[in-house]
């Protein structure tokens, strides 16, 4: 058991299988909503993937407006406008299915609208939202953020070139839809860094410092999961198996660190989106490995690492048994590092800064703005610039 | 209910709100002073702009403390009867009052024992975010500036208790090797 005090909340009701999507109207009536807000992107719409959801509300009568128009990188003025349109078509109700910057998105104006239309952009911080959102239905198309459960929303400052992030238990949805249907046309690339996005946030979740043992199983779990059914998910889009274990490993890793938080890898990853626009996932990936190996090297989380081998490489894991920690720490080192090779041969991720265009300039500013991230603050020690910058050195 | 009332406002309740009180009120001197001691305090200081103010309060008490940063890089006392009331602390509004102090960042403990945990060395304020012990409202990257600055600020003061020599630190390379 654990001394120390901490909080779990996960109150979102979990709608997962195969068809979950055709429980859609069902889950609308049991929250009353008659007249939903459907939030998306362009992209969803242009792969028919937003149709598959429009066309189980058609069929059961529904009527509804749809925002089509949520950018990769989601601003404050998208969230505003949002909440504008919702007000002005009379809605009672979000239904956003997308990846993490829609559901964010989604998020942001619904917590708007339920502090009377104030600005989202003044609502920055943790635990301020005090009133319940609007009833809300998460339908995740990528299997990786697990914004579908989590009190985050991360909205981009054009202005500033920032991630703003806003915590608080309200910003939770309601319920979320995991049907592989959606997941099954991702193409590998996405699916590998999505997927990894999601590791991370487990692996995260359980160093963080808000770590507890109910968030721990959910990581644990999620490792686990990721592990077995993410090689299976690129190698194999259709593997409907597969797609539905990493659509629910996204979702545990979700409630995990959304229990628990983060650390240096979203804290260096939220500032190369920020300043380099480098996709969220991509960047998770190509940090997980080195912020592992930085940490190892300076001693931080002995031990804790190789608790997880197991779940991450049963193989390796019952191999090493009864070796050494440290050795069984090295061991999931080296496995995080031959996941990420793999994908980079198999599918082509890129898998250095270098690759993706940024130049070694930048660099100093991208660790400047990880130290003073909100991430930064649930690592187990202080982010300095200098840590950062051996980090993104490492990584170029 | 009553009961439980009496338990948080019993005498050990008091002198821990008194301590608070009085460490509140001392803060922007504590701040000036130790800033001179300290280049960590100092830097994170100088991250903040001129004008910058931060609020900490306690839930459940007439615990407020307002410290508005100057030009010359020092913290002064803001009275809250100066501070605006048309805009919510931390929300970054302006104020249609322009003689009116805005505050940019609020720090808000969830009970008095967690501050006076914190402020008396009891529990790192690392430690106190780990167990939600207070909520905050404005812009993340001087909040986490604000955090530097209290840490390093509390372990002038308290880094021979336990809280703080337990703490976890990143050993450099060559300290490693």
């Amino acid at each position: 058991m654990t001394a120390t005090g901490f909080e779990f909340h996960c109150p979102t009701k979990i709608i997962c299988g195969q068809n979950a999507l055709d429980k859609l109207p069902v889950e609308l009536e049991s929250q009353s909503v008659s007249h939903p807000l459907v939030m998306t992107d362009a992209g969803l719409v242009k792969l028919g993937v937003a149709a598959k959801l429009t066309s189980v509300l058609d069929a059961a009568g529904i009527t509804y407006d749809v925002f089509d128009q949520v950018p990769p990188d989601s601003s404050m003025d998208v969230v505003n406008e949002v909440a504008r349109l919702y007000q002005q078509r009379g809605c009672d109700g979000f239904v956003a299915i997308g990846g993490g910057s829609v559901i964010d998105t989604a998020k942001g104006a619904a917590a708007s609208l339920s502090c009377e239309g104030v600005d989202f952009a003044t609502l920055q911080g943790a635990e301020i939202l005090t009133r319940d959102m609007p009833p809300f239905i998460a339908v995740p198309t990528t299997a990786g953020t697990g914004s579908e459960v989590t009190l985050v929303a991360v909205v981009a400052d054009t202005h500033k070139h920032a991630k703003l992030s806003f915590t608080s238990y309200k910003l939770v949805p309601h319920a979320a839809i995991l049907d592989p249907a959606l997941t099954a046309s991702l193409p590998p690339k996405l699916t590998a860094t999505t997927g990894m996005d999601a590791l991370t946030h487990a692996i995260e979740a359980y160093t963080s410092i808000q770590k507890n043992p109910v968030s721990d199983a959910f990581a644990v779990k999620a490792i686990e999961l990721i592990a077995a059914n993410l090689p299976r998910a690129c190698d194999q889009g259709d593997d409907i198996e597969a797609r539905t274990n990493l659509a629910l490993a996204s979702l545990m890793a979700g409630a995990a660190f959304s229990n628990a938080m983060v650390g240096i890898v979203h804290a260096i990853g939220h500032s190369l989106g920020g300043l380099c626009h480098v996709p969220h996932g991509q960047a998770m990936m190509m940090l997980l490995p080195h912020c592992v190996r930085w940490n190892l090297d300076h001693g931080v989380h002995a031990g804790l690492y190789g608790e997880l081998l197991g779940h991450l490489d049963p193989e390796r894991g019952a191999q090493l048994a009864h070796a050494p920690a440290s050795e069984r720490d090295e061991a999931v080192c080296e496995a995080l590092f031959a996941m990420n090779k793999r994908f980079h041969e198999k599918h082509g991720v890129p898998l250095t800064l270098e690759e993706l265009g940024i130049e070694r300039s930048q660099l100093p500013a991208v660790a400047k703005q990880a130290r003073y991230d909100g991430a930064a603050l649930y690592n187990a020690t202080e982010v300095t610039v200098e840590d950062a910058m051996e980090i993104l050195e490492a990584a170029y | 209910m009553d009961e439980a009332v009496s338990i948080h406002r019993g005498a050990a309740w008091r002198i821990q709100a008194l301590y608070v009180r009085v460490l509140l009120r001392l803060l922007p001197l504590l701040i000036n002073v130790f800033k001179c001691a300290s280049p960590k305090v100092r830097a994170e200081i100088d991250y903040l702009k001129p004008g910058y103010t931060f609020q900490l309060s306690v839930q459940g008490a007439d615990l407020v403390g307002i410290c508005r940063r100057t030009d010359a890089g020092s913290f002064k006392r803001v009275p809250p009867s100066r501070v605006a009331r048309d805009v919510e602390p931390g929300s970054g509004q302006p104020s249609s009052n322009p003689q009116a102090a805005t505050v940019d960042y609020v720090i808000d403990f969830r009970s008095v024992p967690f501050a006076f945990q914190c402020f008396s060395g009891g529990k790192t304020l690392k430690a106190a975010l780990a167990e939600r012990a207070f909520s905050t409202r404005g812009p993340n990257d001087t909040g986490v500036a604000l955090t530097y600055m209290f840490t390093a600020l509390l372990k002038m003061f308290f880094g021979w208790r336990k809280a703080y020599r337990a703490e976890p630190k990143a050993r450099r390379r060559a300290e490693a090797a």
